[in-house]
């Protein structure tokens, strides 16, 4: 822990006390004095059960919804005084719902394109991102398709893409793998993991899957507005473990299976380490 | 259930009802339009305390009617008859009041007794007259006050009321005093007889049309009733009501469309937990009903007021009565209910004929798979609005249809009006003549008279180089709703307006020329004899000059013309032929000035102060005017609800980092295109509505209706301004909400 802490990098999300109280008459303590860090490049988990406040945390991080009281900085900057909140999220954030949000009329492309409509960007160079990131999240095939045309992975996989196509720097997401089977979310999960390897991009996810949290480096519970536990998995290292054994290498590793040449020389230590996991 | 779900989504359930609420209002004010000109215009001569009236034969109105007054003390020799009194009815033009209705009678006369005096006392002498409640707040008098009319002055002695607007909007003076005021000196516009007998009223009848071939007697009431002119007011007053069905119902339907069209899925999900189809058709034929009950209640409320509003302007008043039965507002409510109702099952019966899956899928009421052809234009269509407007075949269509039915009404009275200019104006001769002379203060141009002494005078000026007489009278002839009548002098220029297209012109008297519309109706050739009030005339020619009015009529001699009609020595119009047209405004000037019982107009300009014209104007604009409000009203309406629909996919927009001003420019792009769609498909509905309103027997020749090209342009623009203001309020106040309000929004 010592070490990691001595290496870890800026504080990207934080929350000061933020507390949303929703209705005038009966009122509804959504959030109650929240406050949270999240370092740059991390993959954290919000779980709990319903209506414990996570979706109304991320709506406030992704700046869709405003606090009651409390501030939610980002990179440093107070929203309460961020003056174009369009730009924020445009920018900065990528937002997943749990039912995708698509717009109905629009194909798979063009939705995808929405959020670039508001960067300095050429129609030739926005349709080329789009079609990039179409393609990375593997519907390269289903790219005129209209929303109603896809099957429900496919249409969570076309609203990832939208979150992803601006690059931005934090991607919330709340319940994307809500309406999915096992497997799909697992595809989507890996894709998230995926991002938060390569491109260091800070993920929220919001989720009441503990597969989907075990598939993230820290895990915090909610509880009736406010945080009840914040567990880091161990370390990085731990987490990457389970991504190993979870991994079709892992398998191959611990059922015996043939490996690649290079993995043969530390194949036993490995299966060591997995087996204590 | 059902009115939770209403109340649950309150702006939805408001607008259908604003929608349905519009669509009743327009039926209750276009009818109580056409009923208060039908009756307005019968309850005029209808209660006259007689049993039998006496007119000209073949005349249009009992107004255009002339008698000898003589002949009412032969009646009276006749065998059953008590009473007979003879009647002046005059129309002035005033301030105010295009139709100032001025009715002489003999002081003694049981006619009387139709006036219930208010105030003051019986009229007994010379230059006196009573005034109506109306035309009294009007023109600000009371018994006691001096009263100008015609270039005389009478006194005011007393107010009375009739429940007619056009009556307590005039006046009545003593029989002798109206015969000088009108020149109708030793002459009468009408008899009123009582019988002695009641039951034997059509043995008198009879016996006074055989004595007299070229009179016309009718049971007192029946006359209006049969009256030809009433028959064009009633016309009319249906048309408004076939086009306040057809724009208010379709207008309601379509609300109830966009509603329930919107539920596809919810429908789905009913259906998918079990409820079976009739129960969904029951809970929303329901709905349907409340909606279309209370917004018709609110409707008729509305139609209330906007007929109110029309009437507040005093020219309109008198003639637009706004005349309300109950029977009215239960059409209207019928309406409601049955347009609302169907509207409302329709789609709620197509949805749940779907799979529960398939509608499920249905997003805001439009199919997921495109059609061919859609799918085609969404291709190639390089607008990102048409492109969206393409993918909800089903959304969009309806809103054009929403928006179209309000644009073609708009654009088919306006057509109507514009054809109506256009005819006039070229019977005016706008281009033959420079200058138009009619007689001041006629409300009528069929009732303007001119000492035909001035056309001599007028040649003497030095500007003159001509000047054409011309007499115009209406009458009737059997499967034409009016037949006008040219005196024209043969050896007049003038006749050359009526271009011959076979035949001859007219040269001697007792000969006849026939438009061609009118030989046609009348099936009468060159050779035949045409019979008009007891005196035959030989048609010697068939004319055509391209104006409706005109090919609907005849030309003869001035001479007859002028016996025909009474007019000894009188002529209507006069056309006048300067030597340097430029000159002609002035020359108006100075003409007008040296001959005030005359107007001078230029020819072009002459429909502007022509008094029957303005009035029809008047009433079109005043119809105008309420279909911009109720179709406007429809078309932001149409908008509103297409808009508010797409709530949700805002809050997307907004979530992924849209700015307001691009959602906003979004939703007006959408709109101007949509507006612009629907503007084209209302000039459809409006040419179809006009092309099947010609159709009406007898119709078709007075209202050919003209299409300018800045009426295309005011309605496809005012279809974009209405349009674009229906969306921006939504959109706007979708952008204003948090993003996260604006997702969660149903």
């Amino acid at each position: 822990m010592t070490m990691q802490t001595a290496t870890l990098p800026a504080i990207i999300v934080e929350t000061q006390n933020l507390t949303k109280i929703y209705g005038n008459g009966y009122q509804v303590r959504a959030l109650d004095g929240v406050s949270l860090c999240v370092h740059a490049g991390e993959f954290v988990a919000v779980v709990g059960p319903s209506g414990s406040g996570k979706s109304t945390l991320l709506n406030m991080i992704g700046a869709l919804d405003r606090p009651t009281s409390g501030e939610v900085i980002i990179d440093g900057a107070p929203l309460s005084k961020v003056r174009d909140l369009d730009r924020f999220r445009s920018e900065t954030i990528g937002f997943i719902f749990q039912t995708h949000n698509l717009i109905p009329t629009l194909t798979a492309l063009e939705n995808v394109e929405t959020p670039t409509y508001e960067l300095p960007l050429r129609g030739r160079e926005r349709r080329r991102r789009a079609e990039d990131i179409l393609r990375l999240v593997g519907l390269g095939e289903r790219m005129t398709f209209l929303p109603a045309q896809l099957s429900g992975g496919e249409r969570q996989r076309v609203a990832i893409a939208r979150a992803l196509v601006n690059r931005p720097a934090i991607v919330l997401a709340d319940e994307p793998t809500g309406m999915l089977d096992s497997h799909t979310t697992q595809d989507i999960m890996d894709l998230l993991t995926q991002l938060n390897r390569s491109q260091g991009t800070t993920i929220i996810v919001v989720t009441h899957n503990h597969e989907v949290a075990r598939a993230t480096r820290r895990v915090v519970t909610f509880r009736d507005g406010q945080i009840q536990a914040d567990v880091p998995l161990k370390n990085a290292f731990d987490s990457d473990l389970y991504d190993l054994k979870a991994s079709s290498l892992g398998h191959a590793l611990l059922s015996g299976d043939a490996l690649p040449s290079d993995l043969q020389e530390i194949a036993p230590q490995l299966r060591d380490i997995l087996a204590r996991v | 259930m059902i009115l939770k779900n209403l109340w649950r989504r309150k702006i939805r359930t408001l607008l259908t009802m604003l929608g349905i609420a519009i669509g009743v209002a327009a039926v209750v004010a276009l009818s109580a339009f056409g009923e208060g000109l039908a009756s307005g215009m019968g309850k005029v001569f209808a209660d006259t305390r007689g049993d039998i009236m006496v007119t000209q034969k073949e005349a249009l109105a009992s107004f255009l009617s002339v008698v000898d007054a003589d002949i009412g003390g032969e009646i009276r020799a006749l065998p059953g008859v008590d009473e007979v009194t003879g009647t002046v009815a005059g129309i002035v033009q005033m301030q105010d009041a295009p139709y100032f209705i001025v009715m002489g009678e003999d002081p003694k006369s049981f006619t009387l007794d139709h006036y219930k005096l208010v105030e003051g006392q019986p009229l007994s002498g010379r230059r006196q007259l009573w005034l109506g409640k109306v035309a009294a707040r009007n023109f600000k008098k009371g018994v006691g006050d001096t009263f100008r009319l015609q270039d005389s002055t009478y006194r005011i002695v007393g107010l009375y009321e009739t429940g007619v607007s056009l009556e307590d909007g005039g006046a009545v003076m003593s029989l002798a005093d109206a015969q000088r005021a009108f020149d109708k000196v030793g002459k009468v516009n009408y008899f009123n007889v009582k019988v002695k007998d009641p039951r034997r009223i059509d043995e008198v009848k009879q016996r006074i049309e055989t004595k007299w071939p070229d009179l016309a007697a009718s049971r007192s009431g029946e006359a209006t009733k049969t009256s030809e002119m009433l028959d064009i007011y009633r016309s009319f007053g249906l048309f408004l009501g076939i086009f306040a069905v057809l724009v208010g119902g379709l207008g309601m339907m379509n609300t109830m469309l966009m509603s329930v069209m919107e539920r596809t899925r919810e429908i789905g999900v009913l259906r998918a937990i079990g409820w079976r189809r009739r129960r969904i058709v029951l809970m929303i034929l329901g709905e349907a009903l409340v909606l279309a009950l209370v917004g018709g209640v609110a409707g008729i409320a509305l139609g209330v007021g906007l007929t109110m509003l029309v009437r507040l302007s005093p020219a309109v008043e008198t003639l637009l009565q706004g005349v309300f039965r109950p029977d009215m507002f239960a059409q209207a409510l019928v309406i409601a209910l049955l347009l609302g109702g169907l509207g409302g099952v329709y789609p709620a019966w197509r949805a749940s004929r779907l799979a529960p899956v398939e509608a499920m899928r249905q997003e805001g009421g439009s199919a997921p798979s495109m059609g061919r052809v859609s799918r085609f234009l969404a291709r190639y269509l390089p607008l990102g609005a048409f492109r969206n407007l393409v993918r909800r075949p089903g959304r969009t269509l309806v809103t054009v249809v929403g928006i179209g039915i309000g644009v073609g009404f708009i654009f088919a009275l306006s057509a109507m009006t514009e054809g109506m200019k256009a005819s006039f104006m070229a019977m005016a001769g706008a281009g033959e003549a420079d200058l138009m002379v009619e007689q001041a203060n006629a409300s009528d141009l069929s009732l303007s008279k001119l000492d035909e002494r001035l056309a001599d005078r007028l040649l003497n000026q030095p500007e003159v180089e001509g000047v054409s007489k011309i007499l115009f009278s209406t009458t009737n002839a059997p499967g034409l709703m009016y037949f006008l009548i040219f005196g024209v002098d043969p050896a007049d220029d003038w006749l050359q307006h009526y271009r011959v297209r076979e035949g001859r012109p007219v040269a001697r008297s007792k000969e006849i020329m026939l438009g061609r519309f009118a030989a046609n109706s009348l099936k009468k050739g060159i050779g035949d004899e045409m019979r008009l009030a007891g005196s035959s005339y030989e048609i010697v020619g068939i004319y055509e000059t391209g104006v409706s009015y005109e090919d609907a009529g005849g030309v003869m001699l001035l001479k007859d013309a002028q016996e025909r009609f009474g007019m000894d020595r009188k002529v209507s119009l006069l056309a006048v032929k300067l030597r340097d047209p430029s000159r002609a405004e002035g020359v108006a000037a100075a003409l007008e000035a040296q001959y005030p019982e005359a107007i001078f107009t230029r020819a072009a300009a002459m429909l502007d102060r022509t008094q029957d014209f303005a009035t029809t104007t008047t009433i079109l604009n005043a119809l105008i005017g309420l279909t911009i409000v109720v179709g406007g009203i429809v078309m932001m309406n149409a908008m509103l609800m297409s808009v508010f629909e797409r709530t949700q996919e805002i809050g997307v927009l907004r979530a992924v980092g849209w700015r307001r001003r691009r959602i906003l420019r979004m939703v007006v792009g959408e709109s101007l295109a949509l507006a612009v769609l629907s503007a084209l498909a209302g000039i459809v509905i409006g040419v179809v509505l006009n092309s099947l309103f010609v159709l009406i027997p007898g119709m078709g020749a007075f209202l050919a209706p003209a299409y300018t090209p800045s009426a295309f342009i005011a309605v496809v623009g005012l279809a974009a301004v209405l349009g674009v203001i229906g969306a921006l309020y939504p959109a706007w106040r979708a952008t204003r909400m948090q993003p996260i309000e604006a997702l969660r929004y149903e």
